[in-house]
């Protein structure tokens, strides 16, 4: 049975759940826990928010997995559900960053979204906080454009196809702003990539 | 590209973007493109560098994972809702059909057993038109309750209402009814857009 579920695919999975086999979706839960709640995370600098949100997230496709289409990815659409949960939280709690896409001031420059301090917690004692504080600097550093792509790549794992399904974004788009977002990240870490 | 050029003038950008799209590694590389990424690296000491660093960044972004906190599973499933399709499934009928079946056996059995008391030989036949005299009974039951709950209704509204009130009656049931069409027409609509777009949010 486990084995079953191991090299079932997430579409096989959700078809299981609908047709009755509840534990199936926690099969589901196993595969993209740790990815969506570290790019929750990344989004909303705080474990406790990230794990709630998480949570609701799961909870949410659960109560709309009959309208998931099986033509299109799982990873997509969940990762499309949270991000949109992470805006509608931010939005609530009337943090500056209020959305995922670029603010365009008065004068019509693009300016990225300001964002609260990375959570000084219990699971910041526990790693090494100055490097944990300088990659999300350097993180936060990046423009918008980059920064989103980084986040969906390198904390929520998906595919350079499934970014691009995700942002409704030409494959080489994604690749190239990826590289170029890499690229800075590594430049800003750099003391920390030397020997 | 030459191998013999200096450093400085050799273009690394090709070998850059395979180390960096396709990981420290190249493991998304073609054979080909990762042996021509390999032939590169043994001659070129700042491509070797680059692959350092980016494992070194893939390892320094692995560290700083956040831990799932282990109850993250178990929360989840404990809190599952009762979602609506669930009511939908074939499995969710399994159990009040068999139920009913299990009932309908049992009835069966009942009237069976007394009417061959009754009238040996022909119990089957008993119990078959026990069953449909049952069925045909409730059958009137209803029918004769729905019909006199309807006539005590008009009479009960031939009686309240007069001319103008039974036409504001009649536009209150009209403006329902168009409620109802309204949304009926909205939902589809929301359904057809939500199965159209690859990313639709429930």
């Amino acid at each position: 049975m486990t084995r079953e579920v191991s090299q079932s695919s997430d579409e096989e999975l959700v078809d299981r759940v609908l047709s009755g086999e509840r534990a199936c979706f926690g099969d589901l839960v196993d595969r993209y826990q740790s990815r969506l709640v570290n790019y929750l995370y990344r989004l909303l600098r705080s474990s406790e928010d990230a794990h709630e949100l998480a949570q609701e997230v799961f909870l949410k496709v659960y109560q709309a997995l009959d309208r998931f289409d099986p033509r299109y990815r799982f990873s997509t659409w969940i990762f499309r559900v949270a991000q949109n949960a992470a805006i509608d939280l931010i939005r609530k709690r009337r943090v500056q960053w209020v959305s995922l896409d670029r603010r365009e001031d008065s004068d019509g420059e693009v300016r990225d979204w300001e964002l609260p301090s990375p959570e000084r917690g219990p699971y910041g004692d526990l790693r090494n906080r100055e490097r944990g504080v300088a990659l999300q600097e350097a993180i936060d550093a990046l423009p918008w454009e980059y920064r989103e792509l980084v986040v969906l790549r390198h904390f929520g794992e998906l595919s350079y196809e499934e970014i691009a399904t995700h942002k409704s974004m030409p494959l080489g788009t994604v690749k190239n702003k990826l590289f170029r977002g890499r690229q800075i990240l590594k430049e800003k870490l750099a003391e920390y990539l030397e020997d | 590209m030459s191998e013999t050029a200096t450093p400085a003038s050799r273009d690394h950008s090709p070998f850059f973007e395979w180390l960096t799209l396709e990981g420290p590694d190249a493991s998304g590389l073609a054979p080909s493109e990762r042996r021509r990424l390999e032939e590169h690296l043994a001659g070129c000491a700042v491509c070797r560098q680059e692959r350092e660093h980016l494992h070194r960044l893939d390892r320094l972004i692995a560290a700083e994972a956040l831990p799932v906190r282990a109850s993250f599973r178990q929360e989840i499933l404990n809190s599952l809702p009762a979602a609506g399709w669930e009511g939908r499934s074939p499995r969710a009928w399994v159990w009040p059909v068999a139920a009913m079946l299990a009932l309908g056996v049992a009835a069966a059995a009942l009237l069976g057993a007394s009417s061959t008391r009754m009238a040996p030989g022909a119990s089957f036949l008993a119990a078959l038109t026990a069953i449909g005299d049952l069925f045909l009974t409730g059958l009137l039951a209803g029918t004769g309750l729905l019909s006199a709950s309807w006539r005590g209704l008009g009479l009960v509204l031939d009686r309240a209402l007069t001319p103008s009130s039974t036409a504001a009656f009649a536009l209150l049931v009209i403006s329902i009814d168009v409620l109802l069409v309204s949304m009926v027409l909205r939902r589809r609509r929301a359904r057809a857009s939500a199965t159209t777009s690859p990313t639709h949010d429930p």
